[in-house]
């Protein structure tokens, strides 16, 4: 990795817009329907992501007065979570009765999603290492620390119990993680540690 | 084997390689040569056997009464509560999909079908559908057996199916244990100890009826196997030939896709002689479990999850992880200011495709050898490593600072408190106008970190819970020179490279020393007082292990 240049203080605008909750979205990410998307603080959108918050549930209900019961959430994204270059988050549609409806996406915390990867999913829980250029179809639930290899494409409706690995095309459970999965990364100077605390990772990228 | 350089495994003392057997047994066994202590023997990192032994820190857990490392096959797993299902789904891409309804619409016949939505197939493709969506399993179960007994009056003297040969083997072997088997177990009871003894006392007293002591008497059978269909042995003969030459016409005209692999074979009994992909019978996933570990040596629970189970998180109540207990190594090449990213957080596509340079052979070069302390106490650290590293390669290895302290970790507040005064010192510099104001005042300029050269006896950096130190090493090369004299057949096999042998992997003995105040030695106050006790109430304490740093791989170009 190249050293970064010296930045003065009246340069150009930055990459990444910093919110006041300390999430980092960059500029170069491509953002529908930010009003729908909630994302818990210290996350990073990082160039070229897709989110598509303007897929969402149409309230059913369109004459209720001031009763409109809020934002709807598309998609939402928990702490530390990190999305990397090129992505798509997608909540996943369903077409039922002639209609298609779409349902909310749940990101937790300390998720990484690699580079390149379509997610679709219902939901992804906290401590999930997903790998590059994976596909993560409609529906499929992934459960807390786990591991997805990168290349993985995991079929729809597919449930990930928690704590295992899985690869291959489609997904299958290769192993599970190791005991001390997520523990012991993110201290100063040391390496960050898949699963574990990614707001060092999130602090570093500029 | 990590893919990604650099990475460190650490050595479990369970086999072999890492800790000779203990002398009582070694003396026992005549083909044991007593090896002597772990500091005299060598570690290879690029024996088969290695393998076995070394693990990465996350799969390691701590063993606080034997105090030593415990990796995957020293804790027995123990399964204590009951398996979790997958929740919803029963089986990984299938799913109960569908209602179809009569196009009249005065009847609602609602049938489930199986559907995978990766490849598109569907229990229709065997004809099977469900009158409801729960209970799969015995649904499935039951169309099976309906299956399977309506194909076999059709073709007549058909063998049993697995399950009556399972059922009609396992009575049959049961049999053979029960007359075969112990005396032992109905004297256990009597104040007779031996059957000889009873027999005697029977016998003056004029004893059982006949059958009784004729059966006593009789030698026991040895166990023998089972001998026909009915006792549950399942022969396969070569006069069904119709049935085979059609399946190998089968065989012929489907392709390679279309038959069986012995996976899916072994997935179910009920499978196990399907060849061709269309008879195959669906089977429901293995429901999961949450495992326990122990000590093998000492009864400890190392890992114990929490029985409760729909808590969100896996919560544990014992997790006795190695790397809270053990100093940590890791490494990394001095020419580079920073570390390397982890190829894991790829953020950008373009990094995925750079290959880790390969290390020149015979170029000296330096790397950080950083060990941090996880305890709350300051550790005395002895490196040790052979001057060559073993195996077909040989580089040469230096550690310029073999032995030094390292500081303790503190609690966590210390830790945050300190993290922004020591993250000063890692910057680098030049990043804004302040930083490089500081360092002019402070008098350290950038130049003056890079020419800094490691010098033998020194500790390279020290911050609060971490030690670096340089470790100097000469890559060997993969092929030897050409000598003048030809190499015989011989030497030549010798010479070829299998794979893994052009990785650089150095092997390193750690020692820690610390010592604990007598009030916080609760290892030893279990242990029951045999340790030794210093003037000033300390405990001394000593852990070792061996642990293997990969640093790369060795490219071509001696």
């Amino acid at each position: 990795m190249s050293r970064p240049q010296a930045v003065t203080r009246r340069s150009a605008k930055s990459e990444y817009i910093e919110t006041d909750t300390g999430n980092k979205i960059s500029r170069r990410a491509r953002i529908e329907g930010k009003q729908n998307i909630m994302l818990a603080g210290k996350s990073v959108v990082m160039a070229g992501a897709i989110l598509r918050g303007d897929l969402h549930r149409k309230s059913d209900r369109p004459a209720e007065g001031g009763e409109k019961g809020g934002p709807i959430t598309a998609i939402n994204i928990g702490r530390a979570s990190v999305i990397s270059t090129d992505c798509t988050i997608r909540p996943p549609m369903r077409m039922s009765r002639g209609q298609m409806t779409f349902y909310p996406m749940r990101i937790g915390d300390n998720v990484f999603i690699g580079t390149g990867t379509h997610v679709s999913a219902l939901s992804i829980s906290s401590h999930v290492h997903v790998g590059a250029n994976c596909v993560l179809s409609p529906f499929c639930v992934v459960k807390e620390s786990c591991k997805i290899l990168p290349d993985t494409v995991v079929p729809p409706h597919m449930v990930i119990p928690p704590g295992s690995v899985v690869a291959g095309r489609p997904a299958r459970v290769i192993g599970e993680v190791g005991e001390g999965w997520g523990q012991g990364g993110g201290g100063e100077g040391e390496e960050y540690v898949e699963g574990g605390d990614l707001r060092a990772l999130v602090r570093s990228i500029k | 084997m990590a893919a990604t350089f650099p990475y460190t495994h650490y050595a479990c003392p369970c086999s072999n390689l890492t800790t000779p057997a203990p002398t009582s047994i070694s003396a026992k066994r005549a083909s044991l040569i007593p090896v002597d202590a772990p500091e005299d023997s060598t570690f290879n990192p690029h024996d088969p056997r290695a393998n076995y032994s070394l693990s990465p820190l996350d799969r390691l857990l701590f063993c606080d009464e034997c105090e030593e490392i415990r990796c995957q096959r020293c804790y027995g797993e123990e399964i204590i509560h009951c398996p979790t299902c997958l929740f919803e789904v029963p089986s990984s891409g299938v799913r109960s999909d569908g209602n179809r309804r009569s196009s009249s619409g005065e009847e609602v016949e609602e049938t489930y079908i199986l559907q995978c939505h990766y490849c598109d197939w569907s229990s229709l493709d065997i004809g099977v559908h469900f009158s409801k969506p729960t209970k799969i399993t015995e649904q499935l179960a039951k169309q099976r057996k309906s299956r399977v007994s309506s194909r076999s009056p059709a073709a007549g003297a058909q063998p049993l199916s697995h399950d009556e040969t399972f059922a009609n083997l396992a009575t049959f072997y049961k049999e053979q244990l029960s007359e075969s088997g112990d005396p032992q177990n109905p004297y256990s009871n009597s104040p007779y100890s031996s059957p000889n003894n009873l027999a005697r006392i029977m016998s003056l007293y004029g004893g059982l009826s006949v059958n009784a002591l004729k059966k006593t008497r009789e030698k026991p059978q040895p166990m023998r196997e089972a001998r026909g269909a009915k006792e549950g042995m399942l022969m396969c003969s070569f006069e069904d030939k119709a049935a085979n030459d059609a399946l190998l016409q089968s065989m012929q005209t489907l392709d390679w896709a279309n038959t069986t692999t012995t996976g899916q074979r072994l997935s179910a009994p009920a499978n196990n002689d399907a060849r061709l992909v269309d008879a195959l019978w669906p089977v429901a996933t293995r429901l999961r479990t949450r495992k326990c570990r122990r000590c093998r040596f000492c009864p400890q629970y190392l890992s114990y999850p929490d029985p409760k189970l729909k808590v969100g998180n896996l919560r544990y109540k014992i997790r006795v992880l190695a790397l809270n207990h053990i100093p940590r190594l890791s490494i990394r090449s001095l020419q580079t200011s920073c570390p390397l990213p982890n190829p894991a957080f790829c953020l950008h596509a373009a990094d995925l495709q750079q290959r880790q340079p390969d290390i020149q052979p015979h170029i000296t070069r330096q790397y950080i050898l950083t060990i941090r302390n996880p305890i709350l106490e300051p550790i005395r650290i002895t490196l040790a490593t052979p001057t060559t590293t073993p195996g077909r390669v040989a580089s040469r290895v230096t550690i310029l600072c073999p032995s030094f302290t390292v500081g303790p970790a503190g609690d966590v507040w210390d830790e945050a408190l300190s993290s922004s005064t020591t993250s000063m010192a890692t910057i680098a510099p030049g990043n804004g106008g302040r930083q490089a104001a500081m360092e002019s005042l402070t008098g350290r300029g950038a130049d003056e970190s890079l020419d800094r050269q490691p010098e033998a006896g020194k500790v390279w950096e020290r911050t609060k819970n971490s030690t670096s130190v340089v470790l100097e090493i000469v890559p060997g090369a993969l092929k030897s020179l050409p000598g003048i004299v030809p190499k015989s057949e011989t030497e030549l096999e010798e010479e070829e490279l299998e794979e893994g042998d052009d990785v650089l992997e150095v092997p390193i003995y750690v020692r820690a020393e610390w010592e604990v105040s007598e009030e916080h030695d609760d290892a030893g106050d279990r242990k029951g007082g045999k340790r030794i006790v210093e003037a000033d109430g300390n405990v001394k304490k000593e852990l070792a292990f061996w642990c293997v740093l990969g640093v790369g791989r060795i490219g071509e170009g001696g």
